[in-house]
C-alpha cells in the first residue's frame, strides 16, 4: 500500500506544558483518531498509528516549534488535514502547518542538529542591560560549563559548552530579558532547558521557558519541501 | 512535583463555563489521585449531566497527593478546582463520590485543605453544601457528622432535582435549614440530621427516629427507562495516563446472579440492559468524539447481556477497521469461551482473570456463586489449550461457613489448574503461570451476610499464612491484600455515627489514603479508635436478625425478609436461582417496592 507523509508542526503553550511527551503522543493519537483521517498503523498484534516524534520536550517548558511525522494510507490535500486536525487538537496544542513529505524522507529525529530555547528571566540584582550583557559575554567565553547530572546509576560530570551553539539577549520595557540558546542535538548529546539553571540561578529569576525552534539537517541532505 | 498535569485540567471535552452567570456551583470531588478518580465513570457522567444543564456549572477536584498538599499548607493556598482553579469553599455545592470507606480520610482532608469546616454544625450559611452520592451512601453513617446530605442510588436524573432544589432556595432567599427541609422531599435524598440515633450497651442501637417532616425510610433512586438514560456523548479525554484509559459504557445496570457476599448485585437491582441499538449509537458517537482507541463493555457482569454475541458482532463490523478495541472487566467461568475471551484480546494473549470466590463447591453454593469444580477446570483448560499461559484467580478468604477444608480447595484447584495448563503447554510449561489473588471477606450493609461476623486480624493472618505455606513451588504465586486494611474497611462498611469522632481524630493524626498499603496507619487507627471510646469487634460482629442496623432507615428496596431468607438458605448451602427469567424470581422486594421492573434487551424471555 502507497503511503503518505506528512510533517505536521504545531504549539504547545499554557498548561497543556506539564503534560509529559509520552501523554502527549496518546493525545496526539486520539486527535487523529477523531479527526477521522486514514492513519497507517503499524502491523502486529497491538497497532499503533505510525507516528515519528521529534525530540522530547522537558515538563514545564513551552513550545512554538513541536513536530512529528504522520503516514496516511490516502494522500490528501493539505489543506484537508490542516482542517481535521486544526479541530480536533486537544486544549493547548495548535497547529501551525501540515507539509507533506517524500515518501523516502529519512525520519524526523535522525534530521535534528539544534534546538532553540528562550528564558524569560527577571534580575535579581539591580543591573543594567550593559551588565546583564557583559554577565552573559562572561558566561560563553567561559572555556567549560561542568553540571552534574543524574543517571540511572548515579551521577555524572558533563560538560555543556561544546553543545551550547550560541545566544542571543533582547530586553523588553519591562525589564524582562529574553535569553535566546540555541544548542546542539544529535549522537553527541544535547543540552536541556535545565541544565543552565544553575548558572543562570544566581544572578536571575527564571520565568517561562519556551522551544522556539528546531533546526534540521541542511546541505546535500536538505529536504527540499521544508 | 509528580505530574503536575493531575492539577491543570484543560483535558479535551473539558468544560470551563464562565463563572459568573451560573445559577448554580457544583464542583465534583473524588478522594482519591486523578488516576483512580478520571477513571470511574460515574463522576464523569455526572459532569457532563450538569454541564449540560444551562444553569449550573460543574468543576473537578482529585484528592491532591503528598507532594501537592504540601506546597498547598506551606503556601496557604487552598485546594483548587482543576477547571476555573478557584477554592472548593467558593462553589455551592461539593460533591463527594463514596466508592470505597478506606477513601474517607481524603474526604475531611479535602474539606480542610479548602478550608472548609468539617463538621456540619460548624457550617455557615456561606459554606458549600456537602453532598455525596455512590455505593457509601448506603450506609453512610460514619459519615453523617460532616455531611449535608446523600443520594441512594441512581444520580443522574436526582442530581438536577436536587441541584434545582438548592438554587430555588438560594434564589428565595431560603436558610440553609430550609433548603435542607426541602430537600427531604426529593426521592432518594437522605439528609441525616433528620435522624436520631440511640445508643445503648456495647453501642448497640436501640432507637433511630425520623424527625418530621422526613420520611421513615429513604428508598433509592432507581431509573425505570434505562435506554433512555443519560449517556455523556462528549466524554472527557484525560493528559494524564490513568488506571482505566478507556471510554465506558454500561450495558446494563443490576445484576441478576444473587451472590450472597456482593453489594452491588442487591443495591443496583433491578437488572436494565440496554437495547443494542442504543449502544451502537452511543458507542458510534463516543468514539468520534473523544478517539479512545479502546472501549470498555462495563457492567457487573457484561457477558450475561442477553444480545452479547449480536452485540459483539455489530460492533466487529462497526469498529474493526478503526482499530478499536473493546473490552470486558471481568469474564465469568459459566460465560467464557475462548472464542469470546479472543474476540477482546486482539491477538495477545496475556493473562485471564476469572473468580471462582470459593475453594470448594460447598461454599460457592454459601455464597451462591454456583460454579462446579468441573466448570472451572474446563474453563481454565479450554483457556490454556487456546493458548493462554497466564491465568489469575480471585478468591475471598473468611466467608461465612468457611472451614480448613474449603482453603484446602484453593490449593487444590490452584494446583490441578497449573498441573493442567503445563500438560498442555507441553514444551512451554515453564511459561504457565497460575495467579491466587485472595482477598477478605467484608460483611457489607444490604447483603444477606450483613449479620455475619468478619473474622478477625489473627484468624486472618492465620488463613494468609495457611494459603502461603502452600501455594509455593514452580508456577504459582500467591497475593493477599493487608488484613490490617480490610478490618479497618469491615468497621466503616457497618458502621455508625460514632465512628464520625474516630474518622476526624484518625484525619486529625494524619491519616490520609488508607486504601494505599504505604500511606496505610494502623497505629494511628488504633489511637483514633481508642480515643473515641470504640471497638474494632463492635462492628466486626455478628447481629442478630432483630438488631436494629445503622442503615436501617436506608433502603435500596430490599425487603429484610428476602435477605434473611438467603442468609438462612446459605447456612443450609442451598442456592437461589438467577432471577433473570421471571420464573426464577426471589421476591427480593425491588420491583414492588420501587415500582420497577426488570428490562432485558431482547425481550422477556429472549
Amino acid at each position: 500500500m502507497k503511503t503518505i507523509k506528512y510533517r505536521i508542526k504545531y504549539s504547545k503553550t499554557g498548561v497543556a506544558r506539564f503534560t509529559s511527551h509520552l501523554d502527549v503522543i496518546r493525545a496526539l493519537s486520539r486527535a487523529l483518531h477523531r479527526a477521522g483521517l486514514p492513519v497507517a498503523f503499524s502491523a502486529g498484534f497491538n497497532p499503533k498509528p505510525q507516528l515519528a516524534f521529534g525530540p522530547p520536550l522537558p515538563l514545564g517548558v513551552e513550545s512554538e516549534a513541536e513536530y512529528f511525522d504522520l503516514v496516511l494510507t490516502t494522500a490528501l490535500p493539505e489543506e484537508e488535514v490542516t482542517l481535521a486536525l486544526r479541530q480536533n487538537l486537544p486544549p493547548g496544542l495548535t497547529l501551525l502547518s501540515v507539509q507533506p513529505l517524500p515518501e523516502k524522507a529519512p525520519s524526523l529525529m535522525t534530521q535534528v542538529t539544534g534546538l532553540d530555547y528562550r528564558f524569560y528571566l527577571t534580575r535579581k540584582e539591580p543591573w543594567s542591560d550593559r551588565q546583564v550583557e557583559a554577565w552573559f559575554g562572561a558566561l560563553w567565553s567561559r572555556p567549560e560549563l561542568t553540571v552534574t547530572k543524574k543517571t540511572a546509576t548515579g551521577e555524572k560530570q558533563v560538560d555543556l559548552k561544546p553543545l551550547w551553539l550560541g545566544y542571543e539577549l533582547s530586553f523588553q520595557r519591562d525589564g524582562l530579558i529574553l535569553f535566546q540558546v540555541r544548542v546542539a542535538f544529535g549522537p553527541q548529546g544535547t543540552v536541556r532547558p535545565d541544565d543552565f539553571r544553575p548558572f543562570l540561578a544566581p544572578a536571575f529569576q527564571i520565568g517561562r521557558v519556551r522551544r522556539t525552534a528546531v533546526t534540521f539537517k541542511t546541505g546535500e541532505r536538505r529536504q527540499k519541501v521544508l | 512535583m509528580e505530574k503536575p498535569a493531575r492539577y491543570t485540567g484543560g483535558e479535551f471535552n473539558a468544560v470551563t463555563k464562565p463563572w459568573t452567570g451560573a445559577r448554580l456551583r457544583v464542583v465534583l470531588a473524588f478522594p482519591d489521585l486523578y488516576e483512580i478518580g478520571f477513571s470511574h465513570l460515574g463522576l464523569r457522567l455526572l459532569y457532563q449531566r450538569i454541564n449540560d444543564h444551562p444553569d449550573y456549572l460543574a468543576e473537578r477536584v482529585y484528592a491532591p497527593a503528598a507532594d501537592l498538599e504540601k506546597e498547598l499548607r506551606a503556601a496557604g493556598l487552598p485546594l483548587f478546582s482543576l477547571e476555573s482553579r478557584h477554592s472548593l469553599d467558593r462553589f455551592d455545592v461539593v460533591g463527594f463520590t463514596l466508592q470505597y470507606e478506606l477513601s474517607y480520610t481524603n474526604i475531611l482532608n479535602m474539606m480542610n485543605l479548602a478550608g472548609i469546616p468539617l463538621r456540619r454544625e460548624e457550617r455557615s450559611e456561606a459554606d458549600p453544601f456537602i453532598i455525596g452520592g455512590g455505593p457509601g451512601s448506603f450506609n453512610p453513617e460514619p459519615l453523617a457528622d460532616f455531611f449535608d446530605l446523600f443520594l441512594l442510588g441512581e444520580g443522574e436524573d436526582a442530581i438536577l432535582e436536587i441541584l434545582g432544589t438548592i438554587a430555588d432556595g438560594k434564589a428565595k432567599g431560603k436558610s440553609r435549614q430550609a433548603i435542607k427541609e426541602d430537600l427531604l422531599k426529593v426521592e432518594g435524598v437522605y439528609v441525616p440530621e433528620y435522624y436520631h440515633v440511640d445508643y445503648g450497651a456495647g453501642g448497640k442501637i436501640t432507637a433511630l427516629r425520623p424527625i418530621p417532616p422526613a420520611p421513615p425510610v429513604v428508598h433509592k433512586r432507581v431509573l425505570s427507562d434505562f435506554n433512555r438514560a443519560f449517556l455523556p456523548e462528549k466524554d472527557l479525554v484525560p493528559w494524564v495516563e490513568p488506571v482505566h484509559d478507556r471510554a465506558m459504557v454500561e450495558l446494563f445496570r443490576g445484576c441478576t446472579r444473587g451472590c450472597r457476599f456482593c453489594q452491588a448485585g442487591m443495591i443496583y437491582r433491578p437488572v436494565r440492559e440496554r437495547a443494542k441499538t442504543v449502544l451502537m449509537e452511543y458507542l458510534k458517537k463516543i468514539i468520534a468524539r473523544t478517539g479512545y482507541e479502546e472501549v470498555s463493555l462495563t457492567s457487573l457482569s457484561s457477558a450475561d447481556y442477553s444480545q452479547i454475541e449480536e452485540l459483539l458482532g455489530s460492533l466487529t463490523d462497526c469498529f474493526s477497521a478503526a482499530k478499536v478495541k473493546f473490552s470486558l472487566p471481568s469474564l465469568r467461568i459459566d460465560s467464557f469461551s475462548p472464542e469470546l475471551a479472543a474476540r477482546f484480546q486482539s491477538g495477545r494473549k496475556g493473562g485471564l482473570t476469572f473468580a471462582p470466590e470459593a475453594g470448594t463447591e460447598r461454599l460457592r453454593r454459601v455464597i451462591n456463586k454456583n460454579l462446579t469444580d468441573e466448570e472451572i477446570l474446563t474453563t481454565t483448560r479450554e483457556a490454556f489449550a487456546a493458548g493462554w499461559q497466564r491465568l489469575k484467580l480471585y478468591f475471598m478468604i473468611g466467608l461465612p461457613t468457611e472451614t480448613e477444608a474449603d482453603l484446602e480447595g484453593i490449593v487444590a484447584l490452584a494446583r490441578e489448574i497449573l498441573a493442567t495448563g503445563r500438560r498442555l503447554h507441553g514444551p512451554k510449561a515453564g511459561r504457565v503461570q497460575v495467579t491466587v489473588s485472595v482477598s477478605t471477606f467484608v460483611p457489607k450493609p444490604h447483603t444477606p451476610f450483613q449479620w455475619r461476623s468478619q473474622i478477625s486480624l489473627a484468624e486472618t493472618e492465620r488463613r494468609q499464612n495457611f494459603l502461603k505455606e502452600r501455594l509455593v513451588g514452580r508456577g504459582l504465586q500467591f497475593s493477599w491484600h493487608d488484613a490490617r486494611l480490610s478490618q479497618l474497611e469491615g468497621v466503616l462498611s457497618r458502621g455508625d455515627r460514632r465512628l464520625g469522632q474516630a474518622l476526624l481524630k484518625a484525619w486529625e493524626l494524619g491519616c490520609t489514603f488508607d486504601s494505599w498499603p504505604d500511606r496505610f496507619r494502623w497505629d494511628l487507627w488504633q489511637e483514633a479508635l481508642a480515643a473515641a471510646g470504640l471497638k474494632m469487634e463492635e462492628y466486626t460482629r455478628a447481629r442478630a436478625y432483630d438488631e436494629l442496623l445503622p442503615w436501617d432507615h436506608l433502603s435500596a428496596g430490599l425487603s429484610k425478609a428476602f435477605l434473611q431468607r438467603e442468609d438462612q438458605k446459605a447456612e443450609r448451602e442451598q442456592t437461589t436461582l438467577d432471577c433473570r427469567s421471571r420464573e426464577n424470581c426471589s421476591a427480593c422486594g425491588v420491583c414492588s417496592t420501587l415500582k420497577v421492573r426488570p428490562l432485558l434487551a431482547g425481550g422477556e424471555d429472549d
